[in-house]
């Protein structure tokens, strides 16, 4: 049956498609790039538009459109928001290149919008449920410490929330932290934070735009359930040299970007580091103690001719810990891409793609009889190709393929010498993730927009492993065990394969007001394994695999969208409904780290969420801004295994008896407020404002007193929840005036208050026998609720940028 | 100094906005329900008499509440063994020596069931027990498990760290001796020997727990069971043994979750607080919610040798 409906579905595309590229005869292309003349960056999302024919397309995210239509002389509209407009004459015979560089407008507008895309893009783009914001933007916006941050900018968008303050990470439609597929030059980064979620490991001088997908996410996305947040480096100036960077309280930065030949090849590297260490090193009582973080990002790129470019990209990034002889401690993601763009003719662009990705992480305790040395890691190889097919100005054909083959080393402790800690390593596992992809944006008449695709997903969980096998019927533990299969390495234990279908309309009411809607199922072969409400640094990944089984999610969501005052204010409604299948839960008192037998601590849960989310932004003018706020509710369930001879579920396999609870990240207010005012040329003041349920958390029932200790008693998950948070963060920006008017050194101070009000939001609200107990074990001691804010109290801050 | 507290401060910066305070919360109750405490040793008794074996029945009360937890006398409560035994246990009120009153006292506070016995190798046990409103709850029936290997003692002089070791001083370690064809779970604690004069030249002589439950097993291999410090400072000439209680895995999970949760901070990145599943169900029970709070625990016990410290830096 299921087999069927498979078939079913990929002949309904098979149609569509047909119908879709037939329509391309007798018609000639304009194609190329549109750059910043300024430094020769790629432009994403530049228009290309034929008036009189009320034809267009936007650049794709290497800056190439393609543009077909009828013989005839017409005048091309080359533009992009915030530069001047290009009018070129073009009399289309035959096939054209036609490459266009902008130049900024006079006014600088980009230091006063808010998207950097096309300026109704919100109504006519068939694309729903996606944020994107301009560096400029983030740059003003107050940041913690001054650190210029993009996962804390994507937290004050609708839709995306975070657990708390230091928390690493952020939580999409309902989704947990490892749902979020997050790209670095294609390269998938597996852990996002330094210091444990107060920083992004994003360099904000090094990126140059980043793309956030909570819904209709397209097809040639897959492999994490919630979103796909997808972030690109610069490419570098390919026509001086040039730079920028800052000197903030926490860390300094610098960015270099220059030609290696002009407009053939360019380079552009970064770097970042905080001080703790150095401090900490000049004071003899403290130099044993290193804390630290650091990131290296480094891209080049050569132009061979029109028709190829390669780009090779890398990071490295690492937080250190080292607390003298006692303890040490590092962890990083490092990522490697290299690309090849090539076009194998004007409406044939491809894309083909190598890359390393790695997150890895130690522990030691260097000295001593406990001493040892624990390491884990990730890592993937991955290939693939792209290709982006485009027929005629009313479709576009995007299809792929590619394959990923990781290694997991789930936890390796070895002793260090004279220890009795005991050897203990984990197999190491692997597995092969192959995709491919076939998706088409359509227009359908002037007002009717589709884009339909289906992805195609293999998983092969390969050993080396022990796995196990329980008796039929019992909960797996370690006292079910029956027997046991030795798998060697790259051998096959399991396979899976599905299909996900992804589909998004738009229908045009006006010009100004347009509905959409969309759906996608998508399916996670990769599990983190994280029994806390925030992950760590130090959580490990798990593949699908005999018992675990890939998560899925049937995502369903509708919108309203209407710009006003030529589309100066942009808003939104959307309504959204998530269905979580094949969840990964986790008993209570699961231990998780180095255990070889880790279903025996797993639960399968199911889980919903569903929700509103409204935006209103103002895009141009002095003042700029955005409100948003969602409604929402996300909940899991744990059924758990029955037991027939009691006719309930097993204890130890449910939670909550069987009922939803809600999810940890669940809040079901949540507000935004976000403004920045031109207040002169030099200065401007920007702000945020949260306010937001608090999370949930769990609450004793009562307390008892077992051998001389209290203890607290629990019955229902999540069942309480933490105050509301609100917080108000401001900043101000001055623009130093520059000494001559041809002075390339421009140089800017920010000003920040994070928490102006200081509100103590709680990041933890926890239950202790009271110091002032009487040491009588059978009175029943006084108990206490303590409350901790880690941003407790107004945080100044103060950052020297520059660039030149 | 002062350049110390700079530095200090420019680390810990985030750590200067932060705040703690006791705060008002409410929470939910699930009403009054019974606790069973009783730990039952295959230890011999005192003088050569069986062993005294206690278990202690009460009432759970409110989180923030500050009145005394109620006992449950008037219960009947009876030890089962697997060849069909069954012992009934007495409820008394212990007397204890107040130096206030220069007697011997009964102590209302600390009333238990009793029962002089000693508990026997490979035999299992359950705890049976009937409430004066006719309610009934049974145990799960625990095995005394031998075991032949004792933990070896040492001590070690640690310098002041900031996760393990308050101060610089000797700590005591030990070595546990797992078998490895088996499947252990073990809790160990510290006792302190004390001997003082009681006059005619003689000596008297008391052990004293000395420190909280460490845990390990034969099993499990986190990090956590890799702990084999007790974190107290000792001192020069003071003497020390380890005692080694071999518990089921239900009990040893309880425990050892019990333990987390007590330290358990509630922050982000800790695990979500547990309902502690007590062996002690209720009869006819429609859920795990019926079920009794506490634990009936039955374990076997070794004794590591008796550790002088000596050594110093």
């Amino acid at each position: 049956m299921k087999k069927s409906c498979d078939l079913k579905l990929i002949l309904l595309l098979l149609f569509f498609l047909q119908i879709g590229v037939s329509q391309a005869a007798d018609k000639f292309t304009i194609s190329g790039y549109i750059k910043d003349a300024s430094n020769g960056e790629a432009l994403i999302g530049a228009t290309i538009s034929i008036n009189e024919l009320m034809l267009g397309t936007v650049t794709n995210e290497y800056g190439f459109y393609s543009l077909s239509v009828a013989p005839g002389k017409y005048k091309v509209h080359f533009s992009f928001i915030g530069y001047t407009t290009v009018v070129k004459e073009v009399d289309l015979q035959s096939d054209q290149t036609i490459t266009i560089e902008l130049g900024m407008d006079n006014v600088t507008l980009s230091d006063i919008v808010v998207t950097a895309k096309k300026k109704d893009q919100n109504v006519k783009s068939v694309q729903m449920s996606v944020e994107r914001v301009p560096l400029s933007t983030v740059r003003k916006l107050p940041h913690f410490l001054g650190e210029v941050d993009i996962i804390k900018t994507l937290q004050m968008l609708p839709g995306v929330s975070t657990v708390g303050d230091g928390s690493s990470g952020f939580n999409v439609r309902g989704g947990g932290t490892d749902q979020n597929l997050i790209l670095l030059d294609e390269a998938p980064v597996y852990n996002s934070s330094h210091l444990f979620g107060f920083f992004s490991v994003f360099n904000g001088d090094a990126v140059k735009d980043f793309q956030l997908y909570k819904g209709g996410i397209p097809a040639q996305y897959g492999g994490r359930l919630s979103s796909v947040l997808d972030v690109r480096q610069k490419e570098g100036n390919s026509k001086r040299f040039s730079g920028n960077g800052g000197i903030g309280i926490v860390s300094s930065r610098l960015m270099l970007e220059g030609p290696i030949k002009k407009d053939k090849t360019s380079f552009m590297i970064a770097g970042r580091r905080s001080y703790a260490d150095v401090l900490l090193r000049m004071s003899p009582e403290m130099k044993k103690n290193i804390v630290y973080f650091y990131d290296l990002n480094a891209k080049i790129n050569h132009k061979f001719n029109d028709n190829n470019r390669l780009f090779i990209s890398g990071y490295m990034g690492n937080d250190v810990f080292k607390f003298g002889k006692s303890f040490d401690s590092h962890w990083g993601n490092k990522t490697a891409t290299v690309r090849w763009n090539h076009l194998f003719n004007k409406k044939l662009f491809s894309n083909f793609t190598g890359i390393y990705s790695k997150f890895d992480y130690s522990i030691s305790v260097p000295e001593g009889s406990l001493g040892f040395k624990w390491v884990s890691s990730i890592q993937n190889f991955n290939l693939k190709a792209d290709f982006a097919y485009y027929s005629n100005p009313d479709t576009k054909l995007k299809f792929g393929f590619g394959s990923i083959y990781y290694i997991f080393n789930p936890g390796e402790m070895n002793p260090i010498k004279n220890s009795v800690v005991k050897v203990n390593k984990l197999e190491k596992e692997r597995a092969f993730e192959s995709a491919a992809y076939i998706s088409m944006e359509q227009n359908i008449g002037s007002r009717l927009s589709l884009q339909y695709g289906l992805r195609a997903s293999n998983f092969s969980s390969l050993g080396s492993k022990t796995v196990h096998a329980y008796q039929d019927g019992k909960p797996k533990e370690k006292v079910t065990k029956s027997g046991f299969k030795k798998y060697g390495s790259n051998e096959l234990i399991k396979n899976y394969f599905g299909l996900e279908p992804r589909l998004a309309l738009k229908y045009s009411l006006t010009n100004e007001i347009s509905l959409k809607a969309s759906y996608n199922r998508t399916r996670q072969y990769l599990h983190r394994i994280s029994n806390t409400t925030a992950p760590t640094p130090l959580d490990i990944w798990a593949p699908s695999g005999k018992y675990i089984k890939p998560a899925k999610v049937d995502q369903y969501a509708i919108g309203y969208f209407q710009n006003f005052s030529n589309n100066m204010f942009e808003t939104s409604l959307e309504l959204y409904y998530k269905n979580f299948k094949d969840l990964v839960e986790y008993k209570y008192g699961a231990q998780l780290m180095l255990n070889p037998t880790l279903e025996t601590e797993l639960l399968n849960a199911s889980g919903r969420s569903y929700g509103l989310e409204l935006s209103v932004r103002k895009k141009e003018g002095r003042f700029t801004g955005w409100l948003a706020y969602t409604l929402s509710k996300s909940e899991k369930k744990v059924e758990g295994m029955y037991n027939s001879d009691t006719g309930q579920s097993y204890p130890s396999t449910v939670i909550n008896h069987g009922k939803y609870f809600p999810m940890d990240y669940d809040k079901t207010h949540d507000l935004k407020i976000v403004t920045n005012y031109e207040l002169s040329n030099r200065w401007s003041v920007s702000s945020n404002f949260i306010l937001m349920s608090g999370r949930p958390i769990t609450y004793p029932y009562g307390k008892y007193n077992l051998q001389g200790n209290t203890y607290a008693h629990y019955v229902n998950r999540n069942g309480g929840r933490l105050p509301a948070y609100h917080r108000l963060d401001i900043s101000f920006t001055y623009k130093c005036k520059k000494k001559r008017k041809d002075q390339r050194w421009q140089a800017s101070w920010n000003f920040g208050i994070t928490n102006l009000y200081s509100r103590q939001n709680a990041y933890s609200v926890y239950f202790k026998e009271s110091d002032k107990n009487l040491n009588n074990q059978m009175n029943g001691n006084r108990t206490e609720a303590w409350q901790f804010s880690i941003i407790g109290k107004p945080v100044p801050t103060v950052t020297y940028n520059f660039s030149f | 100094m002062k350049k110390n507290i700079i530095y200090l401060i420019l680390i810990c910066l985030p750590l200067f906005f932060a705040c703690e305070k006791q705060i008002d919360v409410t929470v939910p109750s699930s009403g009054p329900k019974l606790v069973v405490d009783g730990w039952f040793t295959d230890e011999p008794g005192e003088q050569g008499m069986e062993r005294l074996q206690t278990v202690r029945l009460s009432m759970s009360i409110p989180y923030f509440s500050t009145e005394k937890y109620s006992l449950v006398k008037d219960a009947q409560v009876i030890l089962k063994d697997t060849r069909g035994n069954q012992y009934n246990m007495k409820y008394v009120i212990p007397k204890f020596y107040d130096p206030s009153q220069g007697k011997y006292t009964f102590d209302t506070s600390k009333g238990r069931y009793e029962i002089r016995k000693n508990l026997e190798l490979s035999i299992s046990y359950q705890l049976y027990i009937k409430l004066a409103d006719g309610t009934e709850y049974e145990s799960e029936t625990q095995m005394v498990h031998s075991y032949l290997q004792t933990p070896r003692i040492y001590s070690e002089y640690k310098e002041a760290d900031d996760d393990r070791f308050d101060k610089d001083g000797n700590y005591i370690g030990f070595e546990p001796k797992y078998i490895k064809s088996q499947e252990n779970y073990f809790i160990w604690q510290l006792f302190q020997i004390n001997e003082y004069d009681i006059g005619n030249g003689k000596m008297g002589r008391n052990e004293n727990s000395f420190s909280d439950y460490l845990f390990g097993s034969s099993v499990y291999t986190n990090l956590e069971e890799s702990d084999t410090f007790f974190d107290h400072v000792t001192n020069l000439g003071e003497k020390y043994f380890i005692k080694q209680f071999v518990v089921s895995k239900k009990v040893y999970d309880y425990m050892r979750l019990a333990e987390q949760q007590r330290d358990n901070e509630g922050t982000q990145f800790s695990p979500p607080p547990a309902p502690l599943r007590s062996n002690i169900k209720k009869v006819g029970g429609k859920n795990i919610d019926d079920n009794a709070l506490g634990l009936f625990l039955i374990s076997s016990v070794q004794r590591s040798e008796v550790l002088v410290i000596s050594k110093s830096k």
